[in-house]
């Protein structure tokens, strides 16, 4: 079960970039500036970019480290492009995810063969949208920073979350330029976006 | 005076043996009432059990009723919040009613998380499908590929304790790729939901705590339903409530049949009240005949449920047409005294009505017999009904009247006398010409109407659900994306294990065939493998944490030796841990399947497979013959077939029946008059299926019933004239009364709307009519001297 929190905590993270302003305003009441940050940002249907992850496990004695594009529609969903150290590509969307590897044929998960998973692909698409109820419902927001450089930390508000993630943090600027991950047995995700444009 | 003495003695001891069987009827009245009993509207339950084994058939019924128990919710708002608290306040109520058990509301995030930690302990049993076949290929290039994709996903769980204990993702493999039941449904803020055109819903599921076909829970059920969804509606504006579940079909079924049985009832019984008061210008004939039907009545309910424990719906509005027959006795009695004079004495009476009523009544009992020969649990339990109510009128009359009934004070001439002497004139005037023609007429009509004749053996004519009914379960059953069937398929075993190991062959061969429809089916053997399956997956898994093909992977990622050799020597080490039926039962995650499981039934152990409604149903029957332990059950087909069987062989049976009765009347009146006597019982049953076929009213097995009581009446009719001893305007008068009655209660089930029971009157009410007509020609071969009271 645990797998699917993790995909939702991702989901959130790579879609607060719309977020960020409502975030903003619920956490800290103030500002023109937030509503601002919240008018520019919602008005990208789609982000695209370049990332690279690094996966700090302490068993291992190498991060795991990968590359890649990816394509983020209000549309499509989430497309995760690896170049390495293998190429992959995965695709998150409403009623499926899918993997590819190589020749292979694809690894499809359907909202019918497992509607737990997508019960969180559909939080994550109504985030998408811009309903921040739903966040609330799952975490407590901390913003702090301005226009330019800012911080979301994104806390579990309770079980069954807080037994899987210790925090989610978000910084950026104009688009968000990394996720940081940690799990509560010390693992640390870290994500960062390079190149991102909006359209 | 010695013969009446002897007579007075005779009488005196029927009259106390006619006590003891009240006061017994009373009693045992008064032990139903107080442990209460079940009236079963399940049409369904009408029918006989097809050949199976008894622990088919036991694990069948138990299935059936589970599921027969079991009600399903859904509440609706387009507003997600304003759905969930609806859904609040309704599953508050609910709980509140205490009418329902296993009401679910909210699904508790331990029992989510309670599916990984049950199969953990078990993983190295568990593998799915794609999986066993790589390792069984040895292919752990493809195997490492996999595990990196799992590695480096951003969407994986891959941390540190899992790779120590599940280095090749095995065990998450499994778990994702168990189906679930329904597809639509997802879970949100704990509760199952779903959004269907724009309509938030939430589902709510409980199961009655009564059987289904408990009236009392029937109508506290739609009551508690109909305040609970007002109420919610109130609170909380443009709340909808969908529903379904087999109670609701079950109290239409009641509801209606309750109405057919007050036409029926009050229908006959304002019909008697009439005629009495015609016939015989007094309330107290009219008493007197109530009580006689309600003795028969009382002794038939008590009968009835102490011998089967639970009375058929359908028995009561059959058992209500009996009515009709119930006051003929009275009305002969009544019809003598009312043709005697001041001489008539009630005892004088009784003789002469004794051998036409009895004759009439053994008639009316061998056609029931007929009935009960065959193997419908239904119309067994009415033949029961049927004969001890008779019977109980019979004895009544045959006892009590001769208290009752004294003689006639002022000569009566009513006009339905008149009219009932002026009929029976016009056949002792007739010439045989003119008979002659009359029945070379009906002969023409009969063979013309029976060329029309089409057969139905559907199940439809059985059930009339109503559209409403069904729509919403249709509805729902979309919204939650269910798409199974009623029928499926039933898996036994000596033990649990060979049980789940005959259901493994049954779905590898359903996989194989059907693997376009997804699920195709629901087994229980998908959420727990067979002790071989488990064993070889065991091997699979032992091959898997084997030095040479764990520790390159292991190293190549990035762990170091030393880690590396301790993960697989803690892995090495693990022994063989058999997941038991036993487990699985005990644990919160078999839930919403453990319905899939019956245990131990009639010595056999029992599961159940159900069924995709996109599978074709031909072949599934197929498949369960060519494989052992493994039963196909399909209730509409059955039924069909029953149906057809049945029809056949009563015809059989009937056209027996005139056989015999052709040979006792023969016996006794003589081959001469034999044959005349056969006649109007045989035009009784030719006009009916004429008027069936020109009607365009397909034949159904319950026509064919219908006309078995048909000929026993006719017969009875027959009977009284050819016993008659006073007078022939009596029996005439008495004959009629009765066909008017009969006429009335059968017309009424003529306008019911269930079709069965709208046939069975049709075909009873020309059957009837026509067999008055027809009674009289007794009299033109056996001529009777009149004792002159004209």
């Amino acid at each position: 079960m645990k797998k699917y929190y993790k995909i939702f905590c991702l989901l959130v993270a790579l879609c607060s970039q719309f977020l960020l302003a409502q975030a903003a305003s619920a956490a800290a009441n103030n500002t023109a500036l937030l509503i601002n940050v919240q008018k520019q940002l919602s008005n990208f249907t789609t982000l695209k970019g370049d990332f690279t992850q690094t996966r700090t496990l302490k068993l291992l004695a190498q991060p795991l480290v990968s590359r890649g594009h990816f394509v983020l529609s209000k549309a499509n969903g989430l497309q995760w492009m690896q170049e390495t150290p293998f190429k992959s590509n995965l695709l998150v969307s409403k009623t499926r995810i899918e993997q590819t590897a190589g020749d292979e044929p694809p690894t499809i998960l359907t909202k019918k063969q497992q509607p737990i998973v997508f019960a969180f692909t559909n939080i994550f698409l109504s985030l998408f949208n811009g309903d921040l109820e739903q966040v609330k419902h799952y975490f407590s927001i901390d913003f702090s920073g301005d226009m330019k450089a800012w911080k979301i930390v994104l806390v579990p508000a309770g079980f069954p979350l807080d037994k899987a993630i210790t925090s989610i943090t978000l910084r950026g600027g104009k688009t968000v330029n990394t996720i940081i991950v940690d799990d509560v047995k010390g693992n640390v995700t870290k994500t960062s976006l390079f190149n991102v444009k909006g359209s | 005076m010695f013969e009446i003495a002897t007579q007075n003695k005779k009488l005196k001891a029927r009259f106390i043996i006619w006590l003891v069987l009240l006061v017994l009827c009373v009693a045992g009245l008064i032990k139903i009432l107080f442990s209460g009993f079940v009236v079963n509207t399940n049409i369904l339950d009408l029918l006989p059990k097809a050949a199976q084994t008894p622990a088919v058939a036991t694990a069948s019924d138990k299935f059936t009723n589970t599921m027969g128990k079991q009600l399903v919710f859904l509440i609706g708002n387009s507003n997600k919040q304003q759905a969930e608290r609806a859904a609040a306040l309704f599953n508050q109520r609910l709980l509140a009613s205490q009418l329902l058990d296993n009401i679910t509301y909210k699904i508790s995030t331990s029992a989510q998380a309670a599916w990984a930690t049950f199969y953990y302990p078990y993983r190295l049993s568990l593998l799915n499908t794609s999986d066993a076949a790589l390792l069984q290929k040895h292919d752990f290039s493809a195997l490492t590929q996999q595990a990196l994709m799992h590695l480096y996903n951003p969407v994986g769980i891959a941390n540190s304790s899992l790779l120590e204990n599940d280095p090749w993702f095995f065990f998450q493999n499994y778990l994702t790729n168990l189906p679930k039941p329904s597809s639509q449904l997802t879970v949100s803020d704990q509760q199952l939901m779903t959004q269907y055109n724009g309509v938030w819903y939430v589902m709510v599921t409980a199961s009655t705590k009564e059987n289904s076909f408990s009236m009392s829970a029937q109508t506290a059920i739609t009551q508690l339903l109909a305040a609970t969804k007002a109420a919610v509606q109130q609170q909380i504006p443009q709340s909808t409530l969908l529903m379904t579940g087999m109670l609701f079909y079950a109290e239409y079924g009641s509801t209606t049949a309750q109405q057919d049985i007050s036409t029926i009832g009050v229908g006959s019984l304002i019909g008697i009240f009439l005629l009495v008061m015609l016939s015989f210008r007094s309330l107290k004939p009219l008493v007197y005949i109530l009580f006689s039907v309600a003795i028969g009545f009382l002794a038939a309910f008590v009968v009835t449920e102490l011998v089967f424990s639970q009375i058929y719906l359908f028995t009561i509005v059959f058992g209500a047409s009996l009515i009709g027959i119930c006051v003929d006795y009275a009305f002969f009695y009544y019809a003598d005294k009312i043709n005697g004079d001041a001489s008539w004495s009630a005892q004088q009476g009784l003789r002469n009505i004794f051998p036409g009523i009895t004759l009439g009544l053994i008639n009316v009992v061998l056609a029931y017999i007929i009935i009960a020969f065959t193997p419908f649990p239904g119309l067994k339990q009415l033949a029961v009904f049927s004969v001890t109510g008779l019977f109980m009128a019979y004895f009544t009359v045959v006892c009590v009247f001769p208290y009752l009934l004294k003689p006639q004070q002022k000569k009566l001439l009513t006009p339905l006398q008149r009219l009932s002497n002026f009929y029976l004139a016009f056949w002792q005037k007739m010439s045989t010409k003119k008979i002659i023609s009359i029945f070379v007429m009906l002969a023409i009509v009969s063979i013309l109407g029976i060329c029309l004749l089409t057969s139905n053996d559907d199940i439809r004519i059985l059930e009339n659900p109503p559209v409403q009914l069904q729509q919403q379960e249709k509805q729902l059953k979309k919204i939650i994306g269910s798409d199974i069937g009623p029928s499926f398929y039933v898996v036994t075993g000596s033990t649990p294990e060979k049980a789940l190991e005959a259901e493994q062959k049954l779905v590898n061969v359903l996989q194989q065939k059907y693997s376009a429809i997804n699920p195709a089916y629901i087994a229980l053997s998908t959420y727990l493998p067979t002790l071989a399956v488990q064993q070889q997956n065991f091997q699979l898994s032992k091959l898997a944490a084997q030095k040479n093909n764990l520790l390159p992977y292991l190293q190549k990622i990035g762990i170091n030796k030393t880690a590396a050799e301790k993960i697989q020597q803690r892995l090495s080490a693990l022994a063989f841990k058999p997941l038991t039926i036993n487990d699985w039962v005990a644990s919160p995650v078999s839930n919403s399947l453990r319905y899939l499981w019956l245990g131990k039934v009639e010595q056999q152990y029992a599961s159940i497979v159900l069924l995709s409604n996109q599978l074709p149903h031909n072949e599934l029957a197929k498949i369960a013959q060519e494989l052992p332990q493994v039963y196909y059950l399909n209730k509409a087909d059955e039924v069909s077939s029953v149906f057809k069987n049945y029809r056949q062989k009563i015809s059989v049976l009937l056209l027996c029946a005139y056989i015999v009765l052709f040979i006792i009347l023969s016996l006794r009146y003589g081959v001469k008059k034999a044959l005349v006597y056969v006649l109007p019982p045989i035009a009784a049953a030719c006009v009916s299926l004429a008027v069936l076929g020109l009607l365009g009213v397909p034949l159904t097995l319950f026509n064919l019933l219908a006309l078995i009581l048909v000929l026993g009446i006719a017969i009875d009719y027959i009977l009284f004239f050819a016993e008659t001893r006073s007078d022939y305007r009596s029996t005439m008068l008495a004959v009629g009364l009765s066909a008017i009655t009969m006429a009335l209660s059968f017309g009424l089930l003529a306008l019911s709307e269930t079709p069965v029971i709208h046939d069975f009157g049709l075909t009873i009410l020309v059957g009837i009519v026509t067999a008055y007509l027809l009674s009289p020609i007794v009299i033109l071969v056996s001529p009777m001297k009149h004792r002159g009271r004209s």
